[in-house]
């Protein structure tokens, strides 16, 4: 367990001492870094001061990273219906469902296909691949989904997506770097392949798994298309389809002239984008320090050695 | 014929006395609208709806024509579908569409509410009603409104003329240093009057035929003087790529003196101008400018926005409750009370009748009203519909300014507006971003007015030249509802005492 | 042989050797069995895209017809409905001269993007691994995924603002004595526009996979290189790079299988008429001739013109791989 323990930071540096050049590099790397980071955050910083700010003070352009007349009547407007929160139910119940399912099903399906010796093997992959290339297009697949009885239920928001070529590929290239000798031992020990799986492959990619949960839990959270095309109830669309409309009926107030339109909602279009962006992202930078650790160096290696 | 028989029978039985003991039996309609952000089925007004009505209604979204398309094709069960007017056309030429004639019959006050003009859009063929039309009324929207401060301060007058129009804008540069003019469009319909616009499509007089104004010689005068104004500096440079919130941003930030301005555009303008020390900061409107014959040509944007449709799977029976339902919301006190709430607690009555909203319940409870309408009362809609532009008086102001100037040199109304021809469908809605963009190329000089005969030659291959003349070929069978939309006067003219010419 | 050469072969000939020795003690029966035992894990996935990714692809045929979806009893019948027009609804397209730039354009921005913006994650990545103090790491890591979350139109109203005709960098630039730019309308930066903001919204988010590889790689190797006196930068270069060089080559091929998407939304959002010339692509060509249109046909036969280059790219770009590196994904 001792390499496990080791913090990845100490790690070279304790062992070895680091040339002031070297030093020197670091402290450029953090700078530069910095900037860099910067240059990310501080649009965001303005998104979410925009999603605090008066309609006035935005459309003057007053707002730059802190909220100029805080107000919350953007947020009440955009969480006041019971609308917000019956979405919110349904997309985190789809987000939870659909990665646990979706992780699943790409585990099962990455792990035999990074056997370099499984027979078939190429065939099978391309199989896979053929489908992130070529889509029977919407009218085939509004069928499928209607005759599979899918329209306007809550699997039809997260079954579909259970399976994205893309994820099991980057799932299986991670797999492959695992050395087979440590499975053949387990395998001599009479585990199956399942259990193979489950107690050494699994365990040793942490950060793997990591990864492609993060891209299934993004993606699930994102989508607004699916509920927009396959759900007609107003009370069972995800968050991010309401959100999705919401913006583009503020958007359009002016964009069609429609007079009966909303015309009146003292709020100003840019707010209410930001706030359901700040919205949007909020679970998942709630999510996102948990995965964190596992994206530390030397993870796996550890783990073996223990 | 059985079938009519009976469905006549079920009709005169529905007195429109029973409409309520009917809809006690708990039938639910089922509704699909177009996607909105609200719940439609626990808004106040849809909750007010069924209080007053008895009719149950569910509503369920879609979000676009090609999703719609699929579950019609797919054999849909929703009892009233609100569609665009084009789906319209493309749903009655593909029989997916239930002919309404009998339930009207039972329910007569329906065709009496709704514009004339609206029913005859809605006919088929072989005399069939086949959907019941939303009609907008011709109304005004806005022109180029400007600073009436800045105006004072310099002695500036509103422009007539193209050449007072361009003195002015070298005059405000010079004195203010602002944008004299910020925008988007690359047609501005109030310098485009002035060299003799008005529609993408017209009847020209000569040959009594629907051109293009891509054929009239002021379209290549009008890209002419307007890449000349560009070049000049004497509006945004930022025109091709300006979208709302930054023209927005520039006027109320004091950055620029004039650009289109409507009725829900000015208010937040007043407010922000106000609070950041133009204390006399307003709007007022420059309506069409004069054209070399003198003429100004006002377009108002009238037609028909949305139709109801059943589908043709629906029984009669079912299509027969259905209309009662719609009989019901077009019936003038429930049309008031969804529109505009209840007088006292939502609304006061002016003298002259008009509603004016009492804040912030009306905007709290009635804001999404409109959504409700299926068809418009052609008599109550005008004036319930004030209500909307009145919650502010400098909203109101900026209406009856436009309104009022502009009602006074008559209205031209727009000869397609109740175009119903396949290749409508087809082509315009892509011929129109073709020419927005090539013209946005020559204002901005990456294109010069040398390409404008190879322009035209693509647009014709792009479907112009079957547009036209399948429009004129339509105008020619039905010269009624060209000129009827021609003719079209507004409502409002009646409410503000005006005449038209 | 280089210092370089030394450490790939040591990385690589543990691995071959464990698959040597491993290949070595099995029988091919074990192995024939062992594989079937492993096709009952892969059964629900293979089932999975049988019924949600080929079942639908007979939708296909749609583009070599000219589908109306009322013409038979229900959409599935009316394709058969259809009448077959070949590849008209691909000629319609390519007789316009604007059409063909497009297709031009498609794979200029989008060539561009792999040689300008894909290399930005990985230097990122390095850069953020090499960062020793573990609560910077984590905040610079947090920073960098945010703009990934921001929409196209918040992206591209925001660099409106810093490089409109007024904004922050013509501001610098006038100050410096410089000629102010439209940059937003000039076709000789619009697709370096594209570059700048792709790069800054997704290179962040490109990090992870790069990040979660650099995590596996032996901390030993880092040891061994140090005990030879290999310099940070060596190590960077030596160990780092080779130990995600797997991924990158996957993650490489995987981004040519999407190469017809030049981005869609992303131009949608930025372009106008007067940058036509430089930046409109297949997918907004397509999006504004279908205006209003229910328009199935043209949008499935692009659609597979887009599938068919995307398939040749990525097939010859894991060829190519497994010549050149001796990697591949199959």
């Amino acid at each position: 367990m001792g390499a496990r323990m080791m913090k990845p930071g100490k790690r070279s540096s304790a062992a070895f001492g680091l040339s002031p050049g070297e030093r020197a590099l670091g402290a450029v790397n953090v700078f530069l870094l910095t900037i860099i980071g910067l240059m990310m955050v501080l649009p965001f910083l303005n998104t979410v001061a925009k999603s605090f700010s008066s309609n006035n003070a935005i459309t003057t352009g007053k707002v730059i990273f802190t909220p100029v007349d805080f107000q919350l009547g953007t947020y009440k407007y955009v969480t006041g219906q019971s609308q917000f929160w019956d979405s919110l139910r349904v997309s985190v119940l789809i987000t939870l469902l659909g990665t646990a399912g979706a992780m699943t099903i790409s585990c099962l399906t990455a792990y035999p296909l990074s056997k370099t010796w499984l027979y078939g093997r190429k065939p099978v992959i391309l199989f896979f691949v053929f489908t992130m290339l070529f889509s029977g297009g919407m009218v085939p697949n509004y069928l499928l989904m209607r005759s599979l009885g899918l329209i306007n239920t809550l699997w039809v928001l997260f079954v579909p997506g259970m399976l994205s070529v893309y994820n099991v590929i980057l799932l299986k290239n991670f797999f492959e770097d695992i050395p087979e000798a440590i499975e053949e031992s387990a395998q001599l020990d009479g585990a199956g392949n399942i259990r193979t799986l489950i107690s050494i492959v699994l365990p040793m990619s942490l950060p793997a798994l990591a990864t492609i949960g993060l891209f299934y839990a993004v993606g699930y959270w994102d989508n607004y298309m699916t509920g927009l095309l396959y759900i007609t109830k107003p009370d069972m669309r995800p968050l991010q389809t309401y959100l999705y409309v919401i913006v583009t009926e503020a958007v359009n107030v002016d964009e069609t002239l429609s007079m009966d339109a909303l015309e009146n909602i003292a709020l100003n279009t840019e707010a209410i984008r930001a706030a359901t962006i700040v919205l949007a992202c909020v679970p998942i930078m709630c999510v996102y320090p948990f995965l964190q650790k596992y994206f530390v160096k030397g993870m796996r290696v550890g783990s073996v050695k223990g | 014929m059985l079938k009519r028989l009976v469905s006549l029978l079920l009709a005169l039985a529905l007195g429109a006395g029973m409409m309520a003991a009917f809809a006690e039996e708990g039938k639910t309609i089922r509704m699909l609208v177009g996607t909105q952000s609200f719940d439609m089925n626990t808004n106040y007004v849809g909750v007010l709806l069924e209080e007053i009505t008895g009719y149950k209604v569910q509503y369920d979204y879609y979000a676009d024509d090609n999703q719609l398309a699929m579950e019609i094709a797919s054999g849909t069960d929703y009892d009233l579908i609100s569609v665009s007017p084009n789906m319209y056309q493309t749903l009655l030429a593909q029989g997916a569409l239930k002919n309404l004639n009998a339930a009207i019959e039972a329910y007569p006050a329906v065709r009496d509410a709704i514009y004339p003009l609206g029913w005859t859009y809605c006919t088929a063929a072989d005399g069939g009603i086949y959907g019941v039309p939303n009609v907008d009324d011709a109304v005004y929207v806005g022109g180029i409104g400007y600073r009436t401060d800045i105006f004072e301060a310099h002695g500036y007058q509103e422009p007539a003329t193209v050449q007072e129009f361009y003195d002015l804008l070298v005059a405000i540069k010079k004195d203010t240093g602002l944008i004299p003019l910020t925008g988007r469009n690359a047609v501005e319909a109030v310098i485009a009057s002035g060299f003799g616009l008005s529609y993408d499509f017209v009847v020209d007089p000569e040959s009594d035929r629907i051109v293009s104004w891509l054929r009239d010689p002021g379209m290549k005068e009008y890209l002419a003087w307007m890449n000349k104004v560009y070049t000049e500096g004497l509006i945004d440079v930022d025109w091709p790529v300006n979208a709302n919130d930054k023209i927005n941003e520039k006027i109320s930030s004091n950055q620029a003196v004039m650009t289109f301005a409507a009725h829900w555009h000015t208010l937040n303008w007043v407010n922000a101008l106000v609070e950041s020390g133009h204390k006399e900061a307003y709007f007022k409107t420059i309506v069409p400018l004069e054209d070399a014959q003198g003429k100004r040509h006002i377009a108002v944007s009238n037609g028909i926005s949305r139709v109801f449709v059943v589908p043709v799977t629906a029984s009669d029976e079912d299509a027969v409750y259905t209309m009662g339902m719609i009989a019901s919301r077009l019936e003038p006190e429930n049309y008031w009370t969804f529109n505009d709430g209840i007088e006292g607690t939502h609304y006061t009555k002016g003298e002259d009748g008009i509603p004016v909203p009492i804040l912030p319940q009306f905007n709290d409870d009635m804001n999404q009203g409109s959504q409700y309408q299926i068809g418009r009362n052609q008599y109550e809609h005008p004036i319930t519909w004030m209500a909307r532009v009145h919650k502010t008086q400098v909203q109101w102001d900026t209406f009856y300014d436009a309104n009022s100037k502009a009602a006074a040199f008559g209205f031209e109304g727009r000869p397609l507006t109740f175009a119903r021809f396949p290749e409508y469908t087809e082509y315009y809605a892509a011929l129109g971003t073709l020419c927005s963009d090539y013209f946005m190329q020559v204002i901005a000089g990456t294109e010069t007015l040398d390409s404008y005969d190879d322009f035209v030659k693509e647009w014709e291959s792009a479907g112009g030249l079957a547009l036209e003349e399948a429009a004129t070929a339509w105008y020619h069978e039905n010269p009624e509802l060209v000129n009827a939309a021609r003719e079209s006067t507004s409502p409002y003219n009646a409410i503000f005492g005006y005449d038209i010419k | 042989m280089t210092q370089r050469q030394l450490q790939g072969r040591a990385e690589l000939s543990r691995k071959t050797l464990d698959s040597i020795r491993e290949s070595g003690r099995r029988s091919q029966r074990a192995r024939l069995r062992r594989s079937y035992s492993m096709y009952a894990l892969l059964l629900p996935g293979i089932l999975f895209v049988l019924l949600f990714s080929y079942t639908p692809m007979y939708g296909l045929v749609i583009g070599f017809k000219k589908y109306n979806i009322f013409a038979g009893a229900n959409p599935f019948d009316a394709i058969s409905h259809s009448p077959w027009v070949g590849l008209d609804n691909w000629t319609a397209l390519w007789r316009q001269s604007k059409f063909r730039q497009a297709v031009t354009n498609t794979f200029v921005i989008s060539a561009l993007k792999v040689m300008f913006c894909f290399p930005v994650g990985i230097i990122l990545a390095v850069m953020i691994n090499e960062v020793r103090n573990n609560v910077m790491r984590r905040g610079l890591q947090t920073v960098m995924y945010l703009p990934h979350f921001l929409s196209w139109v918040v992206v591209g109203a925001l660099f409106m603002n810093i490089m409109g005709t007024t904004g922050l960098v013509n501001q610098a630039i006038i100050a410096l004595g410089g000629e102010p730019q439209k940059f937003f309308m000039d076709n000789r930066w619009f697709r370096f526009l594209l570059l700048l903001t792709s790069s800054w919204k997704e290179s962040g988010w490109n990090t992870i996979v790069y990040l979660a590889a650099m995590a596996g790689i032996d901390p030993q190797l880092y040891e061994a290189a140090r005990i030879d006196r290999a310099n940070r930068l060596q190590l960077i270069w030596h160990v780092t790079l080779p130990g995600i060089a797997s991924t990158i080559v996957m993650m490489l091929i995987l981004r040519l299988g999407g190469i017809m998407d030049a981005g869609f939304s992303q131009i949608l959002v930025m372009y106008n008429p007067t940058v036509y010339k430089s930046g409109d692509i297949i997918g907004t060509f397509v999006y504004r001739e279908g205006l209003g249109k229910l328009n199935w046909s043209q949008g499935t036969m692009v659609g597979f013109f887009n599938s068919l280059i995307n398939m040749v790219l990525i097939l010859g770009g894991n060829m190519l791989s497994r010549r050149l590196t001796q990697r591949s994904i199959w």
